[in-house]
């Protein structure tokens, strides 16, 4: 049995400000620097981790060196990122929902999920480049571990829903992790098809408090 | 003689906050469209432009309509005279950025900062290798050529005019939102005048 934990990272300047980060190498604020030493503790607390995967970009880079436990070195991936929102990077949410929407984050953009942002891509090709870091992990994995990925909304929402066997639209729309919350999944690393016999035991546990 | 006008876009809610906008879809305050407007009043009075080459920028775009209240060219856009891409720094205020990342900056780091290419963006040399392109294209036109782009293709353009090097026609030639700059093109091309219609209330 793997263990998988997915840490969505801590507050961050633009979470604050409500502006579309994308790729942008953005800080925490000083909120998200205690909730991610706050899920340090609590991580360390219930669980024995073997390994951490963080994506690369600032925030989470971030989050993963405050909630690694001591003597686990975080392995920064690229495969893990937020979506590239391309030329729609640094615009404030309400600003997106209102004059372009499908490149957003409620419903018109899960209706548009193969339209790629001018210099960005497209949420179908962020479920794919992030199922197959997935996968990677349900291959790999091994007896009796546990991994954490530090990650972001958009990859979180897309392997729980992928655990769930909802589509796309459907795992989007249907739950949006805070910061710093942490979901639990389970993986059968004896079964067969390890990535469809995986459960989600534990889905939004909010660390770090206010 | 052909005569080139190279008018930057009015004030953004981005210039308002610092914030580097590179290709993001930005519109103008209620300023930036009061500057336009302006510089289409006065392109209108002492100027008869044949052509309007714009930016398919949003800002520029904003810019091209107030000006066509005045100015009765029908305009094309055209993505060589966008901004510099700026890539995954879009959005980073000007602090941020070149606090953050000091190697783009030209002031801390002189030459260097000309090639530094943001992650999915372009460099300072790129933006004016791709102007520079385009603005040749323009210089045997034989009348008047509005064009309306942003501040980084002006500085690449006027420094080329003046003949610096790549790292002083980037620092010395910033225009600000809604200026005018006339560029007369005989046997070599020269700078006219700069005009800010904008500011003169």
């Amino acid at each position: 049995m793997t263990t998988l934990l997915l840490l969505r990272h801590a507050e961050s300047e633009w979470n604050r400000a409500g502006r579309m980060q994308g790729w942008a190498p953005v800080g925490l604020t000083d909120r998200g620097r205690e909730q991610a030493a706050a899920a340090g503790e609590h991580i360390a607390e219930e669980y024995d981790v073997d390994g951490v995967l963080a994506s690369d970009l600032r925030r989470s880079e971030r989050t993963a060196e405050r909630a690694a436990p001591a003597g686990v070195e975080p392995v920064f991936q690229q495969a893990w990122r937020e979506r590239d929102v391309g030329v729609y990077q640094g615009l404030a949410y309400d600003d997106i929902e209102d004059r372009f929407p499908e490149f957003g984050l409620n419903e018109p953009a899960a209706q548009h999920a193969d339209r790629v942002p001018d210099s960005g891509e497209s949420l179908v090709k962020l479920r794919e480049r992030v199922l197959a870091a997935w996968d990677a992990i349900c291959r790999d994995g091994s007896e009796e571990e546990t991994v954490l990925v530090v990650t972001h909304g958009g990859p979180i929402r897309l392997v729980l829903g992928h655990v769930r066997g909802q589509d796309l639209s459907a795992a989007l729309l249907s739950y949006s992790p805070d910061n710093c919350a942490l979901a639990e999944i389970e993986i059968d690393t004896a079964s067969d098809t390890p990535a469809a016999d995986a459960e989600v035991r534990r889905e939004n546990v909010t660390l770090g408090g206010s | 003689m052909t005569t080139l006008l190279l008018l930057r876009h009015g004030e953004t809610t981005w210039n308002e906050q610092s914030r580097m906008q590179g290709w993001a879809p930005v519109g103008l305050t209620d300023r930036g469209h009061e500057q336009a407007r302006r510089a289409g009043a006065l392109i209108a009075d002492e100027y008869d432009p044949h052509r309007l080459v714009s930016s398919d920028l949003v800002r520029a775009r904003e810019t091209t309509a107030r000006v066509g209240e005045a100015v009765d060219t029908e305009p094309t856009f055209d993505p060589a005279w966008r901004e510099r891409g700026l890539g995954d720094f879009q959005g980073l205020t000007v602090e941020a950025l070149f606090g953050g990342f000091p190697e783009y900056s030209l002031k801390s780091s002189g030459a260097a900062a000309l090639t530094a290419r943001p992650p999915n963006g372009e460099s300072v040399l790129d933006v004016r290798e791709r102007v520079l392109g385009a603005w040749e294209e323009l210089l045997d036109d034989g009348g008047t050529v509005l064009v309306v782009t942003h501040g980084g293709p002006i500085a690449a353009v006027l420094g080329a005019v003046r003949g610096q090097d790549a790292l002083t026609g980037a620092l010395e030639n910033w225009t600000g939102n809604g200026t005018l700059t006339e560029v007369a093109v005989e046997s070599e091309p020269r700078v006219v005048r700069t005009l800010d219609p904008g500011a003169s209330r």
